[in-house]
């Protein structure tokens, strides 16, 4: 009942930071700046803990301690080491410049600014809808993510379909009376608690355990779980192409959109000298965790986790691909972590990782945000919405985007189940990194076209379809499809916009 | 890299610049290499099929290195604020 409690009261929390942030609209900069983008006045430590926060969903604090359950220390060097250096890295170079043309040029939206860019119109609706459809399955895991803690929290007294709502209210309610700001500041709240909850939990498990040392040496004592601290059961080849992942992060809409939100761009120094501080605190603890949970064998649930595992290696290729999959969920360790609080931590700290886990799962909020951004922006604004009505009515219809968006994924993860929408959104990161060669092209190559960037979009949106419907597509020589999809649409890039006619040079002068 | 250096050098003196521009090639073939170094240490074949030493008692050595690797990715772009950040782009030319 107390982690019930806690979590209940955590999002009251969010509710009233988001209603504050509304009251203290200032819309200085008008009206859909100050709504959508802040006013472009964000803080430096709002900004860090903000964008952090943002790229920080369930999977971090779930699924990194499952992953590595299953597969060992390799997790960290696949997802956290390869982020901490590639996204500062970007930010850094196309963060910072993004940031500068959004200033000069009043851009809110990356596709306002493609199309200013190429000198384009239809093309940049092209490429709204590719990164649209790529958005939306984050939407929906995040309103599913919110049902399944919920009933996990309350254990079952909230049932799937409330706490769905439940959830989608908060979110809906926040950014829709909010926006940026009230998201913001939401982030940089759960943020703190990511960052708090690592610490503790490593601290109270360890001292539960008896020592993280002889964790670690009955690991390495059995055959069987000794590989789960090396990296021998991976290919150097798959190992190396996790690091075009993180190119995904800059291409995400509500990425790049953030990166407009800094009030000056010092901004990102702070932003880029902590961001790989804060990855190593907050994914170190949950994939150490998820290793060590490895021993711990006398507790049943993992036992049993462990005892499916074994299962499953010793299956023969003809086994039933039902019972595989249900051998495969038996296995999987997306809930080592409260396992292990469970069972060596006081109620409260429970309490404290449901709020953790709720905020991980409430990471939705910027993806609406952002695609209310480009539906107002790239749809509404463009095609005379804005001059038609004023810019009061299109902060009104983004705010009615946020509603019916929100609906409709609530209605759609009440009926679809959530494997699908796991599998697009792992596809969705390939998508958005092979689409990172239209930010580096628009921002540094003076001769980038605008049939090069469609040539990009189609080829995304044709690659995503193709490798999500047919197995082992793209993945050459041991390499993840990411990085042929990535390589060949930069090839496109290049060579369609060198067979092809420049924009203006009044146009590309705006731009050096 | 170049485009900072490039821009950086227009604001500049005469006698500034040639004084500047060698030091910023330099600095920026250094950070470059840098950068790729980095990214290259990444790919620790050396690690791959050992879990010892244990660091600090506990933590596997490939662990411990990209926990590392982590603080060397910060103390990188620490000095790229320091020597490469991008400052002509706060300038609003229209101005």
């Amino acid at each position: 009942m107390i982690p019930a409690v806690l979590v209940f009261a955590y999002l009251a929390i969010v509710l009233y930071i988001g209603i504050f942030a509304f009251r203290h609209a200032r819309p200085v900069a008008g009206e859909a700046e100050d709504y959508f983008l802040a006013g472009r006045a964000l803080g430096p430590m709002v900004f860090l803990l903000s964008l952090f926060g943002t790229n920080m969903t369930a999977f971090t604090i779930l699924g990194s301690a499952g992953h590595a359950f299953a597969n060992g220390v390799v997790t960290f060097g696949l997802m956290a080491s390869s982020s901490a250096f590639i996204i500062p890295l970007t930010l850094f170079f196309i963060g910072t410049r993004m940031w500068a043309m959004g200033r000069r040029h009043g851009f809110m939206t990356p596709v306002q600014m493609f199309r200013d860019r190429w000198e384009c119109g239809h093309i940049g609706t092209v490429i709204f809808v590719v990164q649209a459809a790529l958005l939306v399955p984050y939407i929906i895991i995040g309103v599913m993510g919110g049902g399944t803690a919920l009933r996990a929290i309350t254990g079952g007294l909230v049932p799937y379909w409330l706490g769905g709502a439940v959830v989608a209210m908060v979110v809906m309610s926040y950014v829709f009376f909010g926006g940026m700001r009230g998201t913001a500041w939401v982030n940089t709240f759960q943020t703190v608690l990511f960052l708090s909850f690592g610490a503790i939990a490593l601290f109270v498990i360890g001292r539960g355990m008896g020592g993280f040392p002889a964790a670690l040496q009955s690991l390495l004592a059995s055959p069987e779980t000794a590989p789960l601290l090396t990296r021998e059961r991976f290919s150097p080849l798959f190992f190396l192409s996790y690091t075009f992942i993180p190119l995904s992060t800059i291409a995400f809409p509500h990425i790049t959109i953030f990166c407009l939100t800094a009030r000056r761009m010092a901004q990102f120094r702070r932003t880029v000298v902590f961001y790989p501080l804060c990855i190593l605190a907050i994914w170190l603890p949950c994939v150490f965790l998820g290793v060590a949970a490895n021993s711990m064998r006398d507790v049943p649930r993992i036992a049993q986790k462990l005892e499916a595992r074994r299962a499953l290696a010793a299956a023969p290729a003809s086994l039933d691909p039902e019972e595989r999959a249900s051998l495969r969920r038996q296995a999987a360790g997306d809930d080592v972590v409260p396992i292990m609080l469970e069972q060596y931590a006081p109620l409260w700290l429970a309490g404290m990782l449901g709020a953790g886990i709720m905020a991980a799962v409430m990471a939705s909020d910027s993806q609406i945000l952002a695609l209310s951004t480009m539906f107002t922006e790239d749809v509404f604004a463009f095609y005379g919405g804005k001059a038609r009505f004023g810019e009061h009515v299109q902060v009104q219809t983004g705010r009615l985007f946020v509603v019916i968006l929100t609906i409709v994924a609530y209605l759609i993860a009440l009926r679809a189940p959530q494997s699908i929408f796991d599998l697009a959104v792992q596809y969705a990161f390939s998508g958005y990194a092979a689409l990172s060669p239209l930010l580096i092209a628009a921002l540094f190559w003076k001769r980038s076209t605008k049939w090069g960037a469609l040539a990009v979009a189609l080829w995304v949106a044709a690659a995503v379809i193709y490798t999500a419907t047919t197995t082992g597509a793209l993945a050459w020589f041991g390499l993840m499809p990411v990085v042929p999809m990535t390589i060949i649409s930069g090839a496109l890039m290049v060579s369609v916009s060198l067979i092809t006619q420049p924009p203006s040079t009044a146009t590309i002068a705006r731009y050096s | 890299m170049s485009i900072v250096a490039a821009n950086e050098t227009e604001h500049m003196s005469p006698a500034r610049t040639a004084n500047r521009e060698p030091r910023t090639a330099a600095m920026t073939v250094v950070l470059l290499a840098s950068i790729l170094t980095l990214y290259a240490l990444h790919q620790d074949f050396w690690f791959w099929r050992t879990a010892r030493p244990l660091v600090f008692g506990f933590l596997p050595v490939a662990l411990a290195y990209h926990a590392a690797y982590c603080i060397a990715a910060s103390v990188l772009m620490w000095a790229m604020t320091r020597v490469a950040w991008p400052s002509h782009l706060e300038e609003d030319p229209r101005r």
